[in-house]
C-alpha cells in the first residue's frame, strides 16, 4: 500500500518541487495550492504526511493545520510546514497548531526527504 | 535521491514574473493607498515567495536581495517605517534591480549593474526601522532587530541561522525545571564534551504527543542511525491502569545509552520536532564521571528504578548490532501496543486498535497480515463519533474522491507551442468541415442538412473557444504604462494622473505581448511631449495636473486602444517643417491639419525640439505604425492644438484568423488582407500610363499610383493582362497605395492562416496560406512584402507633377459621380469590397 501525501504550496514551482520529491520517494500525492484548496482536496482522503507552506493567499498553512487537526482523521497525520529563516518564531505558532515539524527554506530534496523521514517512515 | 531541480526552473521563473508583476501593481498602489494593508501584504507575500523558492533553485543572488529587500518590507508592515515617495522609489529601484536578476537567472544576461547601490539605499533604510522604538514597542523592535539586522547578503545565511537560534531561545520557557525541556535547547555545555562517545538520553513524550503525528519510535530509530545503542530501557512506570488508560495517550518514557561519534547538536536535531510539553535530557557520559546536569535531580534516575526487566546490554559485552536492538524496540513496543489493543477492546469489538501507538508498531513489525489497515482505519477515535462504522465511511470517501474531480479550481500553465498546434488543428477542422459542407450540398438530401448545420455550428463555437484560449487580459501592459508615466512624470517634474480603463480587456496573447513596445513608446510620447510643465498649463489655464488616459475595448471583431492626453496637442507647423525639410512635402502642398498630423507616422519625422533619453528621436511612430501593421492593426491621431491628442490604436482580436479579400488569376486563388483593401475598379484605357516607357501607373480620382501586374509578379500564364478586361485592387502598405491587378474579385472571407515559413520557407510578397472552403490552397498576399518586389518606383514629385497636369481635367476632387457609380452598379457583388473602416466611398472606374 503506497502512502500518500498532500502538499500545499502557492507557490507552483515549489508545490512540482516537493510533490515530485515525494512521488519519487514512493507517495501518491494530492495538491492544493492555498490553504482552503488543500482542505477541500484532502476531504474523504487519508493522508500519511502534508506538507504545507504557511504564507498563502485565502488561507494560510497555520489555519490550514488547525482546520486539519479539526478533522479526526488528520489527528495523527504528521504535518510538515514550510518555513523561512525569519520566520523562527512561527515555528512556536505552528506547533500550537498542531504541526508535527518543519522544513527551513532553502531546502533540497535530500533534505526534504531526510525531515520526511523524521516523521513517516 | 538525485533529483534535477532544473526542472522547475521553467516553472519558478514563470511564478517570479508573476510575483514582480504583483509587486508593481501593489506598489503603484501603495502612495495612493496607504492605509491599504493588504498591498503591503501582497508585496511582501510576492517577495516572501521569490525568497524562498528562489534559494530552494539555486538563484542565490535573488534569494539574497529578496531577503534585504524583505527586511524592509516587514519593517513597513510592523510600521517601524512609514511610506513616503523616497521609499516608494527606493522599491520601484529594488523591484528593477529584483526583475534584473530574474532575467539574469533565465537567460543568463548581465545581473543589474545598480545592485550595490541599492543593497545599501536599502540597508540604509532599513538601519531606520531597526532604530530602537520607545516603550509599548520596545520588545518588538528588539525582536525585528535580532531578525533583521542589515547584514551584507552574502553573509545572511549564516547570520540568520544564528539569529533564528537567538529569536527561538528567547521564545522558548526554560523556567527552573530541573531538565531540559526545549527540543532544539542548546544546554551550555563546553564543546569538549562533544568528544564524548557515549550519551545517556532519556524522552519523556508529552501525553498528547501523539496528537502532532510523532512517533517516538522514529525518533529512536534516528537515533541508532547515529551510532549504536548501548542499552534501550523503556519506562512504563507512568502507564496508568488498564481501565484509566487513554489508548491515544503517551504515558512512556525511554532512556537510551548511545555510542556515537555525532556531536550533541547532531543529536539535538533528532529531537527538534519534540514539543517543549515534553522531557528530553541528552548526557554526554565521560569516560568516568557523572555530569552536572544528570546528577542534578535527574529524573531518569527514577525512572530507570522502575524499569521493566529488560536486560540492560553493555558495549563490552555483547557488541549487539544497531539493527538488532532497533528490533527488540520493536518487539518492545509490538509488544505493549498488542497490550494495549486487548486492553482498550471493550468499547468497539469491530475496530482492533484504536491507537496511533498500535498503528505504527504494527506497521514497524514483521507484517502483520491486515493490521495496518485496520488499524489506522480506526485511529479516527471512534469515541467521538461512536456511531460511525468504519465500513460505510469508505464508499463515502471514494464518493468524495470522485467529486473532487471535477472541483479543481488551478490554472494551467500550458506549453504556448502545444496550445498553437491545438488551435491550429481546430482551424484544420474548420477548414475540413466547410469542405464536408460543400461537398455535401451537392449531394444531400434536404433533411441532413440540419444536422449538418448543427456540426458546423458546433466546429465554429469550438474554433471560437479555441481561440479565447490565447486570450489574456490587457492588463499587465497598462500596468507597465502605469510605471513608466510614473517614473516618467517625477524625472519630468511634470504631475500626471495616469487613469487606465478597460484593463479585463482580453487580446491575443501574441499580440498582448508585442502591442506592449508601440503603447510604451506613445505613452512616453505622450508624457514628454504631450503634457506640459504645470506652470505652462496653469498659465493656459488648465489644471496644473495633466491626465492621460489609456482605455481599451472591443468593437466589432476589434480591439481599440485609445491613448489620450489633455496636454498642448500635436505642433502642427513643427511637423510641417519638419517635413518639408525632409522633402516630405512640398512648399506648394496644401495639407489639412489632419493630414499634418498624419505626419508623424512618416519615417524619419521626429518633432521633439531637443532630443531626451525619454522618448528619443528619429525611430519614432514610423516604427510603432509598423510594429501594429506588422499585428494587422492599423493607428491614428488625432490632435487638437493646446487641448490634447489621442491616438487610437486598432488590432485584431487574433493573428489566426483574418479577414481577407479573395481575388482570382486565371486558376489560381489569393488572398488580399481587407485591412489593406481600399477599393476595387476597373480602369478606364486612358488612366492607365506609363513613366518613362517602364513603369506603369493608374490614375484613380486624380491619385496617381503604381500598377502591379500580380499575374507578372507570380509568373501566371493565361491570367488577364489588359487591366481594363480584369480588375484593379487599390491597397495600401502605409507607404504609399498602388493596385493589383486581377482576374476578378471572388469575395470576402474569413481566413485561417498558416504559416507559410514554419512550413515551407520565406517567400517574399506572400504572408501565408490557407485552405479555402473547397480544399484548394490560396496564397495570402504580404502587401508591405510586395511592395520590395513591384518595379522600383521613386515616384518623384516633379514626374507626379507633371502627370497630374495631364490629368488635371479627370482629377476629382469631390467623391464619385453618381452617375458613374450608377454606371458601375452592374458590376458582380463580390468587387463592392471595401473597407469598412475607410471613409473612401466605393468607387469603380468604368
Amino acid at each position: 500500500m503506497s502512502k500518500s501525501a498532500l502538499v500545499v504550496d502557492d507557490s507552483t514551482s515549489m508545490r512540482q518541487m516537493v510533490s515530485f520529491t515525494l512521488g519519487q520517494a514512493g507517495f501518491d500525492i494530492t495538491e492544493g495550492s492555498n490553504g482552503q484548496e488543500g482542505l477541500d482536496n484532502s476531504k474523504g482522503k487519508k493522508f500519511d504526511l502534508v506538507v504545507t507552506d504557511l504564507n498563502m493567499p485565502v488561507m494560510d498553512g497555520l489555519t490550514l493545520i488547525r482546520n486539519l487537526r479539526q478533522d479526526p482523521s488528520f489527528k495523527a497525520v504528521p504535518i510538515l510546514m514550510l518555513t523561512t529563516e525569519s520566520q523562527a518564531s512561527r515555528k512556536q505558532e505552528g506547533k500550537t497548531a498542531g504541526a508535527t515539524g518543519w522544513i527551513v527554506k532553502p531546502f533540497n530534496p535530500t533534505q526534504l526527504i531526510q525531515v520526511v523521514n523524521k516523521v513517516v517512515r | 535521491m538525485q533529483i534535477d531541480l532544473s526542472a522547475f526552473h521553467a516553472a519558478f521563473f514563470d511564478e517570479a514574473h508573476d510575483h514582480l508583476e504583483t509587486m508593481e501593481a501593489s506598489l503603484l498602489r501603495i502612495e495612493s493607498e496607504a492605509d491599504d494593508e493588504e498591498l503591503l501584504n501582497e508585496i511582501f507575500r510576492a517577495a516572501h515567495s521569490i525568497k524562498g523558492a528562489s534559494g530552494t533553485f539555486g538563484f542565490h543572488d535573488i534569494g539574497n536581495f529578496t531577503h534585504v529587500l524583505e527586511n524592509l518590507l516587514d519593517h513597513l508592515r510592523q510600521g517601524n517605517l512609514a511610506v513616503n515617495s523616497d521609499l516608494v522609489g527606493a522599491l520601484f529601484e529594488s523591484l528593477d534591480v529584483l526583475t534584473g536578476l530574474v532575467a539574469a537567472a533565465q537567460d543568463g544576461s548581465d545581473i543589474p549593474e545598480n545592485i550595490d547601490q541599492v543593497v545599501q539605499r536599502l540597508h540604509a533604510i532599513n538601519a531606520d526601522g531597526d532604530a530602537p522604538e520607545p516603550a509599548a514597542v520596545q520588545s518588538e523592535a528588539a525582536d525585528c532587530e535580532t531578525n533583521e539586522s542589515p547584514t551584507p547578503p552574502a553573509a545572511s545565511e549564516t547570520n540568520s541561522k544564528s539569529m533564528e537560534q537567538a529569536s527561538e531561545s528567547g521564545a522558548d520557557p526554560t523556567g527552573g525545571q530541573p531538565v531540559e525541556t526545549a527540543a532544539n535547547e542548546q544546554p551550555p555545555q563546553s564543546e569538549s564534551q562533544d568528544d564524548a562517545k557515549r550519551w545517556k538520553i532519556f524522552l519523556r513524550p508529552a501525553t498528547d504527543y501523539f496528537q502532532f503525528g510523532q512517533d517516538a519510535l522514529l525518533l529512536l530509530r534516528e537515533l541508532a542511525e547515529l551510532g549504536r545503542f548501548e542499552s534501550v530501557e523503556l519506562h512504563q512506570d507512568e502507564l496508568p491502569p488498564f481501565d484509566k488508560l487513554e489508548p491515544e495517550s503517551c504515558h512512556l518514557a525511554w532512556t537510551v545509552i548511545l555510542q556515537t561519534n555525532a556531536d550533541q547538536e547532531t543529536i539535538q536535531d533528532v529531537f527538534m520536532f519534540l514539543d517543549d510539553d515534553s522531557q528530553l535530557t541528552i548526557t554526554p557520559l565521560g569516560q568516568s564521571t557523572l555530569t552536572e546536569s544528570e546528577s542534578v535531580g535527574d529524573p531518569t534516575r527514577d525512572a530507570v528504578a522502575q524499569t521493566t526487566p529488560e536486560p540492560t546490554t553493555t558495549a563490552s559485552e555483547t557488541e549487539p548490532s544497531t539493527e538488532t536492538i532497533a528490533e527488540d524496540i520493536n518487539e518492545q513496543l509490538e509488544q505493549l501496543s498488542a497490550d494495549l489493543t486487548t486492553a482498550s477492546d471493550k468499547p468497539e469489538p469491530a475496530t482492533t486498535a484504536p491507537s496511533p501507538l498500535a498503528e505504527s508498531t504494527a506497521n514497524a513489525a514483521e507484517p502483520s497480515a491486515s493490521q495496518p489497515t485496520t488499524a489506522s482505519e480506526a485511529a479516527t477515535p471512534a469515541q467521538a463519533t461512536p456511531a460511525k462504522p468504519a465500513a460505510k465511511a469508505k464508499p463515502a470517501a471514494a464518493k468524495n474522491e470522485a467529486a473532487l474531480g471535477g472541483r479543481s479550481r488551478e490554472t494551467i500553465r500550458v506549453d504556448r507551442d502545444r496550445l498553437d498546434k491545438l488551435i491550429n488543428q481546430i482551424g484544420e477542422l474548420v477548414i475540413g468541415a466547410s469542405m464536408v459542407e460543400q461537398d455535401w450540398c451537392k449531394v444531400a438530401a434536404a433533411e441532413t442538412t440540419t444536422s449538418m448545420n448543427q456540426l458546423g455550428k458546433i466546429v465554429r463555437d469550438l474554433q471560437e473557444m479555441s481561440l479565447s484560449l490565447r486570450m489574456v487580459p490587457i492588463a499587465a501592459t497598462f500596468q507597465k504604462m502605469t510605471r513608466i508615466v510614473r517614473d516618467l512624470s517625477n524625472k519630468l517634474g511634470k504631475k500626471i494622473n495616469f487613469e487606465s480603463i478597460g484593463e479585463e480587456t482580453e487580446l491575443d496573447k501574441t499580440v498582448v505581448d508585442s502591442i506592449g513596445d508601440p503603447l510604451i513608446h506613445m505613452i512616453r510620447n505622450s508624457v514628454d511631449h504631450g503634457i506640459e510643465s504645470p506652470e505652462e498649463r496653469i498659465a493656459a489655464g488648465k489644471p496644473a495636473e495633466g491626465t492621460v488616459t489609456v482605455h481599451a475595448y472591443h468593437q466589432g471583431g476589434n480591439i481599440y486602444i485609445r491613448l489620450t492626453d489633455d496636454g498642448k496637442g500635436l505642433n502642427v507647423e513643427a511637423i510641417r517643417k519638419k517635413a518639408l525639410s525632409q522633402g516630405v512635402i512640398s512648399e506648394g502642398d496644401e495639407l489639412s491639419h489632419q493630414e499634418i498630423c498624419d505626419l508623424i507616422f512618416h519615417p524619419g519625422l521626429s518633432t521633439a525640439e531637443k532630443i531626451s533619453d525619454v522618448s528619443g528621436r528619429g525611430v519614432g511612430m514610423d516604427v510603432v505604425r509598423r510594429n501594429i501593421a506588422e499585428l494587422k492593426g492599423s493607428v491614428g491621431v488625432h490632435s487638437e492644438p493646446g487641448k490634447g491628442s489621442t491616438i487610437t490604436v486598432r488590432l485584431p482580436l487574433t493573428l489566426a484568423i483574418m479577414d481577407g479579400l479573395t481575388v482570382r488569376l486565371n486558376q489560381d486563388v489569393y488572398i488580399i488582407p481587407l485591412l489593406s483593401v481600399i477599393e476595387s475598379f476597373r480602369p478606364g484605357p486612358s488612366d492607365v500610363k506609363r513613366l518613362a516607357g517602364k513603369v506603369e501607373v493608374v490614375q484613380v480620382r486624380g491619385e496617381v499610383v503604381p500598377l502591379v501586374r500580380l499575374h507578372r509578379l507570380f509568373g501566371i500564364d493565361g491570367a488577364v493582362s489588359d487591366p481594363t478586361d480584369g480588375l484593379l485592387v487599390l491597397v495600401d502598405d502605409h507607404e504609399g497605395k498602388f493596385a493589383l491587378l486581377v482576374d476578378d474579385l471572388l469575395g470576402q472571407q474569413q481566413v485561417v492562416t498558416k504559416n507559410l515559413e514554419a512550413n515551407f520557407q520565406k517567400v517574399v510578397g506572400v504572408a501565408g496560406a490557407t485552405i479555402l472552403g473547397d480544399g484548394r490552397i490560396a496564397l495570402i498576399l504580404d502587401i508591405a512584402g510586395l511592395t520590395a518586389l513591384k518595379p522600383a518606383l521613386p515616384m518623384p514629385s516633379e514626374e507626379a507633377e507633371q502627370l497630374s497636369e495631364i490629368t488635371e481635367t479627370q482629377a476629382v476632387d469631390h467623391p464619385a459621380n453618381p452617375d458613374e457609380s450608377l454606371a458601375t452598379s452592374t458590376e458582380p457583388d463580390e468587387s463592392t469590397t471595401n473597407n469598412p473602416e475607410r471613409s473612401t466611398p466605393q468607387h469603380t472606374w468604368a
